[in-house]
């Protein structure tokens, strides 16, 4: 069971390993395309890492609403306490 | 230049204008139905139809430089008529880039916006043409793209989005590098100039310049989708790809004056 603390610190470490995001540029507040310059691509592939640490099924439609740091960390708590 | 130069070119500007629009629109209630008829295959469909559109630019700009409405230089476009299975990334000056691209080289698709299946006149055009809309999920995106690059297709991208604004440096989007780094094709990197500037976003058709306007179309080299494949993670890789992209393009527009 991972807490939401400790899902943020995994996503900040895939966000600047990934995608090269500066670790500065990146809080809870932070949008993924206009403020860290992911693109659609991206999404599909950090939602497939996602899924190695929820260890569950995640299908894209399930991060639609999703815009901000704080929303992917919320939207993955939800998942694994499903 | 004499005013009744001027009237002429303007003359001929709008009737060059109506006739885009009214050529797609032939084109696609007679010659493009006929071929889809007659072949029941996908990918010769489109290449045959991708050959008419060709063949069709290519009349229309030798018409439009016949009767002096403009002009073009073409020196430096090495074998570009040859070139296949590449995305080829151009700046976007103007409103005729599509047109002069499309009429040098006969196996060109292209993104298109998605507006454009909507549009009247050019409906029947890209949907024949076996175009790729620009609002599918990017997955189906990148898969339409690779079918039509393994089909011998050559991809025309234009990174900046949308017409540059004159003086405007417009970033680049990422969209050509995720597709050369997911499907591993080459990329063709075309320089667009045009010299007065006419045509181009926010300016309407009748406002043409004092004189005949010169375009030019240079082949500036290739990219290697695979150099850049080993970088690391993919999204990193784009990223790198872009910035050596954009560097070639400010690097050649530095070269020039405008």
């Amino acid at each position: 069971m991972l807490s939401t603390n400790e899902i943020y610190d995994k996503l900040r470490g895939y966000l600047e390993e990934m995608f090269e995001v500066a670790p500065e540029k990146i809080n809870l507040e932070a949008r993924l395309f206009e403020d860290l310059d992911l693109d659609s691509i991206d999404a599909i592939d950090l939602i497939a890492k996602i899924q190695e640490i929820s260890g569950k099924k995640i299908r894209p439609e399930q991060f639609k609403t999703v815009r901000t740091v704080g929303d992917v960390v919320e939207r993955v708590h939800e998942l694994i306490n499903e | 230049m004499s005013l009744v130069n001027r009237a002429w070119r303007l003359a001929g500007t709008g009737l060059a204008f109506a006739s885009l629009g009214l050529g797609g629109l032939f084109l696609a209630g007679t010659v493009f139905p006929l071929i889809a008829a007659v072949t029941a295959d996908r990918d010769v469909r489109i290449r045959r139809t991708q050959y008419v559109v060709h063949a069709s630019f290519r009349l229309y700009i030798v018409l439009l430089r016949r009767s002096g409405i403009i002009d073009l230089d073409l020196s430096a476009l090495a074998d570009f008529k040859a070139c296949r299975r590449r995305l080829i990334v151009a700046n976007h000056p103007t409103l005729l880039d599509v047109v002069l691209l499309m009429s040098l080289n006969p196996r060109i698709g292209c993104i298109v916006k998605h507006q454009l299946w909507e549009n009247w006149f050019l409906r029947g055009v890209v949907r024949s043409a076996g175009y790729i809309r620009n609002d599918l999920p990017s997955e189906q995106m990148i898969m339409a793209c690779s079918q039509a690059l393994a089909s011998g297709q050559n991809l025309l991208v234009f990174p900046e989005g949308t017409r540059s604004r004159p003086g405007e440096a417009r970033r680049f989007q990422r969209g050509f590098a995720n597709i050369a780094m997911v499907t591993g094709y080459s990329i063709q990197l075309v320089m667009i100039t045009c010299q007065p500037l006419t045509l181009t976003k926010g300016q309407p058709w009748w406002r043409i310049p004092d004189r005949r306007p010169i375009f030019r179309v240079a082949a500036m080299g290739t990219v290697d989708a695979k150099e850049y494949l080993g970088v690391g993670h993919r999204a990193i890789a784009a990223r790198r790809l872009v910035q050596h992209v954009e560097k070639c393009y400010l690097d050649a527009l530095e070269g020039t004056d405008d």
